[in-house]
């Protein structure tokens, strides 16, 4: 029954899909992750908001917020292997120009910089860069109310892109029509590495039943990948994509 | 030109130099210098000994100087329909059939030559059958201003000395051993004993300047500027209407290129308004563009802003910085065409180079303004913030990423300016036990360094710094360093 579900489901998505750039879904680059997402990966042509970076302990102030940066440019690497060009929207999402640089510098060299003076600037902006084909923005989505959200989302439907929209943990309850949402925590515990936990509070055309795991442990590698990890074992399980 | 440019009085000498085997020679001078005595050849400091007040030095600019016979080149186009430019100082202008419009041969060249002085050029001017034979008078005849016809013109040459021929320094100078220093002594001599001694160079170079045979001229070509205008019978302050004629416009000048096979990066929009000065609007995009569509889009938001007083009485639209725009086939027996286009093929190797990113671009930076949109380009330095430059992005050309970008570890964010932080240590310059941020003290489970980044001191900064990574009881990976010459520590960035 599941299977059925999800050859329809494929079926729709491909009758509706209007995308008309280089790639309809972005792997993760983490199978584990893929395997969870309806397309096996993120979808083209919709906006996903990704919640975070929140501490484990009290809550912090709302100035000390800070995008998963790491994240967002793993996602954007993906993305530029298809070719994508990235926008970058608003200086506090903006990444440092090494982390960009590397592994080659493809990204550096297919990423644009924006960064509007005020909020609704900034709106005006994303939905202006979602409408272009085939690119990849990843905005900063902070104080988007649902209206926005929904404007978005038809403008990255019209154009085929992918918003990548970085929000902090407290809007997180804010009503949305994104087509996944993630969250992301620090981890404290542990030794030496990187660490995160990403958890998929929502996904679009996904029933619940159909995918048991959303919440992964991943780690930042030296060379600048991420990769996902056991929580308990602390074994890493799928170097190899996210490695390339 | 140099006089009215620095508005120096008629009496000053203008000299201009070159360099030449590390001496300065006078490579050209005025006429008030060379009344003094100045003549080109000599050393600098001989022409200043010589002059009786302070001259003004230009240092020579071969570029520019051909740049600027180029532009001459072109107004004089306003006589004759074909002039070419004669390197490195010379104009051709081909007169033939375009003298009855001035009377002559002589009132034209007594016009080109007022005009000349008008510009501020004191130019030498002879008429010929002969594009050698025009050169010659041009230069070592008598008159500045001479006319020859062909029955005169052998005549009128055989006076001249054997330079005028324009043959290689080496020919003048074994002609000059055996005592031959005119063209008339040329002509005496037998053509066959010429060509075997001296070469055929020297016997087509004569017969060029006699007319007797063919010399090519390479014309400059004057492309029309892309141009639309539309003059209204009387104002109107109508948006509508301004809106309606400004597309027509647009299409008038896309259609233009589209002929062309060209695009444009710049188009200038004037509108003339009845009681104010005329408004230029300017668009800018950074690809090669004839979209109409596209260039709309980027206009019609400032057309709405403009302030457009008591009417508008006409519209004038030119497009800039043209370059071409490969014409590309569509459709082929009612399909696609089976080769992939040029643009496919730039979005596998450079995902800038697709034509939407750039007009996504295009409209980004007139709606946020010039500095809109930028990228980063990469710099050749250790120090983390001055390792980068964010640019407003003008054309869309690929960045160059440089080589000796730093491959270390570093944070995903990066602060700019760094923020002061206090830090509890273990002991002096040992590792970081604790962090006080945002009026709270965080304790260190992890830190990691130091790594020295010294200062760059041919830049002329002093500072080395020590950075630290250091990971925060709550999960934080944060990039701290200590400013060595500073006593103090500093957050830099934060991978997150």
């Amino acid at each position: 029954m599941p299977g059925i579900l999800k050859a329809l489901a494929e079926r729709i998505h491909s009758v509706e899909a209007r995308s008309t750039g280089a790639f309809r879904t972005v792997p993760t680059g983490l199978d584990a992750i893929d395997r969870a997402l309806p397309h096996g990966g993120l979808r083209a042509g919709a906006v996903h908001e990704w919640f975070g970076v929140e501490g484990t302990a009290d809550a912090p102030p709302r100035a000390s917020w800070t995008p998963p940066l790491i994240l967002l440019i793993h996602l954007a690497r993906q993305a530029s292997r298809h070719g994508a060009a990235v926008l970058w929207v608003g200086r506090h999402v903006w990444p440092s120009v090494h982390s960009l640089a590397e592994n080659g510098g493809s990204l550096l060299a297919a990423s644009l910089f924006a960064d509007p003076a005020d909020a609704g600037a900034r709106l005006w902006t994303v939905d202006a860069a979602l409408r272009c084909p085939g690119t990849v923005v990843i905005a900063d989505g902070s104080r988007m109310n649902a209206a926005s959200s929904r404007r978005l989302q038809l403008a990255a439907e019209a154009g085929g892109s992918l918003g990548l929209l970085a929000r902090p943990m407290q809007e997180s309850r804010e009503l949305s029509v994104a087509a996944t949402r993630w969250t992301v925590v620090r981890t404290g515990a542990g030794g030496q590495e990187q660490r995160w936990s990403i958890c998929l509070v929502r996904s679009k055309g996904v029933d619940a039943m159909v995918t048991q795991e959303r919440s992964w442990m991943v780690e930042r590698m030296s060379s600048g990948g991420i990769v996902v990890v056991s929580p308990d074992l602390d074994v890493r399980l799928d170097a190899a994509p996210a490695a390339a | 030109m140099t006089r009215r440019r620095l508005r120096l009085d008629a009496k000053t000498p203008v000299l201009v130099s070159r360099p030449v085997h590390s001496r300065a020679i006078v490579s050209a001078c005025c006429g008030v210098a060379a009344a003094g005595g100045v003549f080109v050849g000599m050393t600098l400091s001989h022409a200043k000994a010589l002059l009786p007040c302070d001259a003004h030095v230009e240092a020579a600019d071969p570029s520019r100087e051909a740049r600027l016979l180029r532009r001459l080149a072109v107004w004089a186009t306003r006589f004759v329909p074909v002039v070419a430019v004669s390197e490195p100082d010379g104009l051709f202008l081909d007169a033939s059939g375009c003298e009855r419009l001035y009377g002559g041969l002589n009132p034209l060249l007594r016009r080109i030559q007022r005009a000349m002085r008008k510009l501020g050029f004191a130019a030498r001017l002879a008429a010929a059958p002969s594009w050698g034979g025009a050169w010659a008078l041009a230069r070592f005849g008598d008159s500045p201003c001479i006319s020859v016809i062909r029955s005169g013109l052998a005549e009128s040459l055989r006076p001249l000395p054997i330079e005028a021929l324009r043959i290689g320094n080496e020919t003048v100078g074994l002609l000059r051993e055996v005592g031959i220093t005119r063209i008339g002594e040329l002509m005496a001599l037998p053509r066959s004993n010429l060509a075997h001694r001296y070469g055929q160079a020297l016997l087509r170079r004569l017969d060029q300047a006699l007319g007797e045979a063919f010399e090519l001229i390479e014309p400059i070509r004057i492309r029309e500027p892309v141009y639309a205008e539309r003059l209204f019978d009387g104002p109107t302050d109508r948006i509508e209407v301004i809106e309606i004629i400004a597309r027509e416009l647009l299409e008038q000048v896309c259609g233009q290129l589209a002929a062309r096979e060209s695009g444009c990066r710049e188009l200038y929009v004037r509108l003339l308004r009845s009681d104010l000065a005329p408004l230029d609007l300017t668009v800018r995009t950074s690809r090669l563009s004839r979209d109409g569509k596209h260039l709309w889009k980027l206009l019609s938001p400032q057309l709405e802003k403009a302030q457009l007083g008591f009417g508008v009485e006409g519209m004038r639209v030119r497009a800039s910085g043209v370059g071409t725009i490969r014409h590309h086939q569509t459709q082929c027996m009612g399909r696609e065409p089976m080769a992939p286009n040029e643009e496919t093929d730039g979005r596998a190797s450079d995902p800038l180079a697709d034509p939407s990113v750039a007009m996504l671009v295009d409209v980004l930076a007139a709606r946020l303004g010039p500095g809109g949109v930028m990228r980063a380009v990469p710099l050749a330095s250790f120090l983390p913030e001055q390792a980068f430059r964010f640019e407003a992005v003008q054309h869309l050309l690929p960045v160059r990423i440089n080589a000796d970008v730093v491959r270390a570890d570093r944070p995903s964010m990066l602060l700019n300016p760094p923020v002061p932080v206090d830090v509890v240590l273990l002991r002096p310059g040992g590792p970081i036990t604790s962090v006080a941020m945002h009026k709270r003290l965080l304790r260190v489970r992890s830190c990691i360094g130091p790594e020295r980044i010294g200062a760059e001191w041919w830049n002329g900064e002093d500072g080395d710094r020590d950075y630290f990574k250091v990971a925060t009881d709550d999960g934080r990976w944060l990039w701290i360093f200590f400013a060595v010459q500073r006593s103090r520590w500093f957050l830099h960035g934060e991978w997150t």
